[in-house]
């Protein structure tokens, strides 16, 4: 979308603090894209999954530690690893399909 | 014909089954006194479904049609193909149910109506769901009858149209079904979605009570402990007590981490491919045996606040028609707040 800046939504009225999250957008061909973003754990199971917004983008509340974000769009599935060392910390992971 | 269910012998309700009471509050049920009351209706393999209580089936060929899923599954379980066939059909009501109510008013498949499982389905101030009255009202106000054939769909991978599946079944409703895949499926496969809301003459709906055969309280969940199935339906890091809620909401939550003392920890997902459509039943079969589900003892499924859970009652009760599983709405929002039950840490293996 035209103006939107880039990496995940906008942090304004989350309490960064206290939780750990992992955000992001999902583009094709440097467009935005609509589809879904699934985190899954360490041991590869489902911990979320949300829709991308308009402009792509999505968040995760997770915890420190190692997580797989994966992207579901029609006609593809991507995957991107993500370490998170320490609560309070915002790890933003672009995705390109 | 309507398509029937085949016997399996697979759902038991044991009458002889002794439960022990927890002597903490319990809230006022319907059916006071009784621990375990067998539905009113008969067993869905058993019902006999008149011709002329489903005119709308007879002489339509695609009321045949049931897609790619198997004729057993097809009293509770459309796949897309289906529902894109009976877009114009009168007596199939469309319903979507998001854990993001804004998500129908971006678009929704043509002809659904939408229900908000916060505010139309729980009471507004204690609580609880809403009442037997209100139900009535609710589904009167939507322009859907008794005698219609609702299909849900949701976001969440059905999660909250699952949840709204238990309650129509929890309130009687004759024919219900899900939308295989949900939202998800349907927006994957690039199909039609609108943003025009459809008008539905109001009807006068009639509820029936309760059924409270498949709803858990926490005293029931305290005197499974031990003794019956739970299943915590969570992610692997809410259930060992990493996490307090799934990961798209804030973790900043009231209650304590953990799960119920010997619950198994089978999480919804196991249940669902990756786009949101349910395993087979084989499959559904063996993840539940091989993770020590005693199939033949009673279950109650829990989760956070019962959405997720009543995936699982859906897998187990209605796919894999196994009797006496319940949902426990009242989940870990309110055992993680509970003073004095006791709580386990870790994986519980």
């Amino acid at each position: 979308m035209c103006g939107a800046k880039a990496g995940g939504p906008d942090l304004a009225g989350v309490d960064v603090a206290k939780e750990t999250i992992i955000q992001g957008a999902v583009t094709k061909g440097g467009q935005p894209i609509n589809g879904y973003v699934r985190l899954l754990d360490a041991g590869g199971d489902f911990t979320a999954e949300v829709p991308t917004s308009a402009t792509g983008q999505f968040r995760f509340f997770a915890a420190p530690g190692n997580w797989t974000v994966r992207a579901l769009v029609p006609g593809a599935t991507v995957d991107r690893s993500v370490v998170v060392s320490e609560k309070g910390t915002v790890a933003e992971v672009e995705i390109a399909v | 014909m309507r398509p029937r269910r085949i016997a399996t012998g697979r759902r038991t309700r044991d009458p002889n089954r002794v439960t022990t009471r927890w002597n903490g509050p319990r809230p006022p049920r319907s059916n006071h006194g009784h621990t375990h009351t067998p539905p009113a209706a008969a067993p869905r393999h058993a019902r006999v479904y008149p011709e002329t209580a489903y005119p709308h089936i007879r002489g339509n060929p695609a009321h045949f049609c049931t897609g790619g899923i198997p004729m057993s599954r097809s009293d509770v379980l459309v796949d897309a193909d289906w529902v894109q066939a009976h877009l114009d059909d009168p007596k199939v009501v469309l319903v979507e149910v998001d854990e993001d109510t804004s998500a129908y008013v971006k678009n929704h498949i043509r002809g659904a109506v939408r229900i908000d499982w916060r505010d139309d389905l729980q009471d507004p101030v204690k609580r609880d769901f809403v009442d037997e009255a209100g139900f009535s009202a609710l589904l009167s106000a939507k322009g859907i009858s008794n005698d219609d054939t609702v299909v849900l769909y949701g976001g969440n991978n059905n999660w909250f149209a699952s949840y709204a599946y238990w309650y129509f079944k929890l309130y009687g409703h004759g024919d219900v079904k899900l939308l295989d895949g949900g939202r998800k499926k349907w927006e994957l496969d690039s199909r039609e979605l609108v943003v025009e809301v459809p008008e539905r003459a109001a009807t006068n709906y009639v509820a029936k009570e309760q059924d409270t055969s498949i709803r858990a309280w926490r005293d029931d969940v305290l005197a499974a402990i031990g003794s019956l199935n739970l299943v915590d339906v969570r992610s692997p890091d809410e259930f060992s007590g990493k996490l307090l809620a799934p990961a798209h909401l804030p973790q900043e939550q009231s209650q304590k981490a953990g799960h119920v003392p010997t619950a198994k920890n089978i999480p919804w997902s196991k249940a669902a491919n990756d786009d949101g459509t349910f395993k087979t039943n084989e499959e559904l079969t063996a993840l539940y045996e091989g993770e020590g589900v005693d199939l033949t003892k009673d279950t109650i499924a829990y989760c956070r606040i019962g959405e997720r859970s009543a995936h699982t009652w859906f897998v187990l009760h209605e796919l894999l028609e196994q009797g006496n599983v319940r949902n426990y709405d009242g989940s870990w929002t309110e055992y993680g707040a509970l003073v004095g039950v006791p709580i386990e840490l870790g994986d519980g293996k």
